[in-house]
């Protein structure tokens, strides 16, 4: 008897494996050694399609669709979520030289090739959020190439970057002295006193260059400091929520998610990395539409960060095809922080520009 | 599959010619026992995957001994996406109660890991390319404990759970490791005539 239910379960166990929804479809692009999971997910009759470039640097595409917030866009849309180098479901050994933002943002295109190629979209969008902003914009600026720039910029209807991060190091300048900040004012009330005092050794032993988990550490103390996300009990309800659907409904791998995250949080050096100097391939080179929305709370991508970097972005252009929208009570997360707002804004930016 | 389904056949083949024991422990002297082992294998918040393997024990009569398990063949097929197919010999050192059946083991193995996808697969230019997978290096360690049916019960089976770590490299520069739990059934082949 022992022996037919321990048979049973061997037989039942592996048939609850992984499933998708019918109306969506895993695709794979290859870039050198590394295949990047590409998944298709939303409305399959629709003519306007949204590539979403995640953050991270070395997030994963694959778990945003399941957020109920940015779902609702699969209502509208056909929404692409992709696995950046060494993100995410992102498999295969590149040689170290590949992390660079040129290599990825040629990921990016790559991308957008697949796209038109299978499916001619009449439209398309790129979203990118955070770093995925950054990466986007670096796509379309092309290191300074104005002809590839134009190229790439045709192959787009228009461009939306949530949380934008145009400057990588005033996003670290700037997050580290609110951490500090912060973490003085605690010792000073005296509230956790040994956490934050840890903390600020924490950043002096680092001097603001973050490797590895070191990224990942520091996110944490900028959400510690409430500059992540506001609506911090919806935010653990989604962890709750993806655990299970990344386990049985998606492509979604927990291990090389992890795993992945040390390799290009190590190898990506992007410290440095900037679009808005005078002097260096800048945003003034993106001219198709762009909308930047940013959280008045967010602490990664500070908003007076933000209204400079709009501020070069729309110079000598038609400033209603650069719009920055800035979300009240929202932080790093505006998809949860303003989750009707956001939606509504970008239908508004899509209906305007397709 | 089908490189699969002739493995399998491959290795009950193997079996049927091989397998055999011997009654020496009554003599106090070394038993060899082979057996096929059949798992379900499931790496923590992941998917599940199916391993089958021949397991050859060499077991003295106080219930220590060692045991190779090859050959040995992990198929994970995850739908829409891909089929990973891992071949990998173990050497294990083994205890059985032999008044009780209470079987434990501590394994280690080093093979091959290839993934194929199932999905369409596309080159940078976004054009659909015709791909043949790639093949890393798969390593595992785990602990098995388990109920040995043969030594009271004379069924000729032992059931076991295991708890371990497998990494697959190279990955994106480092090792992708995975923790992972087993239910597994070895059964003895020559009980199997």
């Amino acid at each position: 008897m022992l022996f037919k239910i321990f048979l049973m379960i061997l037989t039942i166990l592996p048939l609850y494996t992984c499933t998708i929804a019918p109306e969506d479809e895993v695709l794979y692009m290859k870039s050198g050694s590394s295949y990047h999971p590409i998944y298709v997910r939303g409305n399959k009759d629709a003519d306007t399609y949204i590539i979403w470039v995640h953050g991270g640097p070395g997030s994963s595409g694959l778990y945003y669709g399941d957020i109920d917030e940015v779902a609702v866009l699969h209502e509208t849309y056909r929404v692409i979520y992709w696995d950046q180098l060494s993100s995410g479901g992102t498999v295969g050994n590149p040689d170290t030289s590949e992390f660079t933002l040129n290599e990825f943002s040629r990921h990016v295109d790559g991308v957008i090739n697949i796209i038109k190629n299978r499916y001619e979209p009449k439209n398309i969008f790129l979203l990118g959020h955070s770093w995925g902003g950054f990466l986007s914009a670096h796509y379309l600026v092309a290191d300074g190439d104005t002809s590839l720039s134009a190229q790439r910029q045709n192959k787009i209807d228009g461009f939306i970057n949530l949380n934008a991060v145009f400057d990588v190091q005033q996003t670290i300048t700037n997050g580290v002295a609110f951490v500090t900040d912060y973490a003085n004012q605690e010792i000073f009330s005296g509230n956790n006193v040994k956490k934050w005092k840890k903390t600020i050794a924490w950043y002096n032993e680092r001097n603001g260059v973050f490797r590895g988990q070191d990224v990942t550490t520091h996110y944490e103390y900028v959400d510690d400091a409430g500059g992540m996300v506001i609506q911090k009990d919806r935010r653990d309800e989604v962890v709750a929520e993806l655990t299970l659907k990344m386990v049985f409904e998606s492509p979604f791998e927990f291990y090389s998610y992890y795993d992945n995250q040390k390799g290009i949080r190590t190898y990506l050096q992007i410290e440095n990395a900037s679009l808005i100097r005078d002097n260096e391939p800048n945003i003034k080179a993106i001219t198709v539409p762009t909308l930047i929305m940013a959280g008045k709370q967010d602490k990664i991508a500070f908003l007076e960060n933000t209204r400079e970097w709009h501020n070069i972005l729309k110079e000598g252009k038609n400033a209603s095809d650069f719009p920055l929208i800035e979300y009240d009570n929202s932080a790093h997360a505006i998809f949860l922080d303003s989750k009707d707002k956001y939606i509504e804004d970008i239908h508004n930016f899509i209906n305007k520009h397709k | 599959m089908k490189k699969i389904f002739i493995l399998i056949i491959f290795i009950l083949s193997i079996n049927t010619i091989y397998s055999q024991e011997d009654n020496s422990q009554k003599n106090n002297v070394l038993t060899k026992r082979v057996g096929i082992v059949l798992n379900y294998w499931h790496e923590l918040a992941t998917k599940p995957g199916i391993l089958l393997g021949v397991d050859w024990e060499f077991m003295n009569s106080k219930g220590h001994g060692f045991a190779v398990t090859f050959p040995q063949v992990l198929v994970f097929y995850f739908p829409y996406n891909y089929v990973a197919l891992s071949v990998f010999p173990t050497i294990s050192y083994r205890f059985i109660d032999l008044e009780h059946g209470f079987y434990t083991s501590l394994a280690m193995g080093v093979g091959v890991n290839t993934q194929w996808k199932t999905v369409p697969v596309y080159n940078m230019e976004g054009y659909q390319i015709k791909d043949s997978g790639f093949t890393r290096m798969i390593a595992t360690a785990q602990w098995d404990l388990g109920y040995d049916f043969e030594i009271k019960y004379k069924a000729p089976l032992r059931l076991y759970f295991s708890m371990g770590w497998n990494g697959v490299a190279p990955n994106n520069l480092g090792i992708n490791n995975h923790l992972m739990l087993q239910l597994g059934v070895n059964l003895k082949l020559s009980d199997l005539k």
